[in-house]
């Protein structure tokens, strides 16, 4: 029983690590290949845990090797055009110019009704709204509207305002920071100073304080 | 490029486990084919004393790669042979010549069985 346990925790420590190399494109949109070997690595770790019969070996070369084969596959799409249109494809023009390409559709067995929920999904509701419809190799779709149907931005309206900047969080759980401290340009003095300012005598009793996208300070202590 | 060399260097290591493994495997199943060989030329000869004596050995040896190769080879294939092991001690101390013969066999149909099966060739890839 207790081997079935430390099975498990190895089997999910290993998974967890491979999936960390594998990188972010592993737990986002998956491509047709990250799929499959997603897929075939739980499958592959499920065994030799309940198995007790299987050494915990036999699980382990394929999960190592399915890692290797994504990361040759991974560099082989970096660097080769070639390589990236056979393993991924190439995303399909599902409306072209404001017109269904009917073609395409049938091609990718995808239906009216599933275009229509897509689209829906996508916050538009006039399928004549949509100048193009693409389907990404990842199985997702991107919406180009209308130019005159598209929101209008800052830009547009001729409005100047500051760049945004990354929120740094300064104290999580009563715990501060010091290296996004040292990366704001601030000492630990100023916090504490803005703290009193604020009325809170101790970091202990602040939740989060973080410099927000503004640049300016903002805080939640725990009692709020 | 730190995720690319991360998984270069598993993998080499991974090739480098499968290779010790098999060489393992080989040595180990060379040594009990030797000595399972001459418990049955024993056997054969009538020499029941000698053919115990080497499978008392043989066994102080399985016990020793059994607990090493459990790692690499499925533990159903061990406990096979483990068991034939001890069917055959029993038969050699019985005097039972045909069976004492049959598990020897046995086991060296299941050691061949287990190099058999770390073989790279067409009928285990597919």
């Amino acid at each position: 029983m207790f081997t079935i346990l430390l099975r498990t925790i190895i089997l999910y420590t290993l998974v967890v690590l491979i999936m960390r190399i594998m990188g972010k494109r592993q737990i986002g949109e998956l491509q047709p290949f990250e799929l499959v070997i997603t897929i075939m690595i739980s499958d592959l770790a499920s065994l030799p845990m309940q198995d007790t019969r299987i050494p915990l070996i036999h699980g382990v070369i394929p999960i190592v090797t399915l890692l290797f084969l994504e990361i040759i596959i991974s560099l082989l799409q970096l660097k080769s055009e070639t390589a990236r249109l056979v393993i991924s494809g190439k995303p399909s023009i599902l409306i072209n110019n404001g017109k269904i390409d009917i073609d395409i559709m049938r091609n990718q067995r995808l239906n009216l009704n599933d275009l229509m929920e897509e689209i829906r999904l996508k916050g538009y509701y006039n399928l004549e709204d949509i100048e193009f419809a693409i389907l990404e190799t990842s199985g997702q779709l991107s919406i180009i509207p209308k130019t005159e149907l598209a929101n209008a931005t800052k830009q547009d309206l001729n409005i100047k305002c500051p760049q945004d900047v990354i929120p740094i969080t300064l104290i999580l759980d009563g715990k501060i920071n010091y290296k996004n401290l040292k990366i704001l340009g601030k000492s630990e003095k100023w916090l504490i100073t803005t703290l009193h300012s604020k009325n809170i005598s101790s970091t202990k009793e602040v939740f989060i304080a973080l410099a927000n996208s503004k640049g300016k300070f903002y805080m939640q202590t725990y009692k709020n | 490029m730190r995720n690319v060399i991360i998984t270069i260097i598993l993998f080499s290591t991974t090739v480098l486990i499968c290779f010790v493994s098999v060489k393992y495997l080989n040595k180990i199943s060379n040594n009990i084919h030797t000595e399972n060989t001459s418990i049955m030329n024993n056997i054969k000869d009538g020499d029941w004393k000698r053919a115990m004596t080497i499978s008392t050995n043989m066994s102080k040896d399985w016990h020793i790669y059994s607990n090493r190769c459990s790692i690499f080879v499925n533990h159903t294939f061990i406990d096979d042979i483990s068991l034939e092991e001890h069917k055959l001690e029993a038969y050699i101390k019985t005097k039972d010549k045909d069976e004492a013969l049959a598990s020897a066999n046995s086991i060296e149909f299941l050691l061949e069985r287990i190099k058999k099966l770390e073989t790279i060739n067409f009928e285990n890839l597919f």
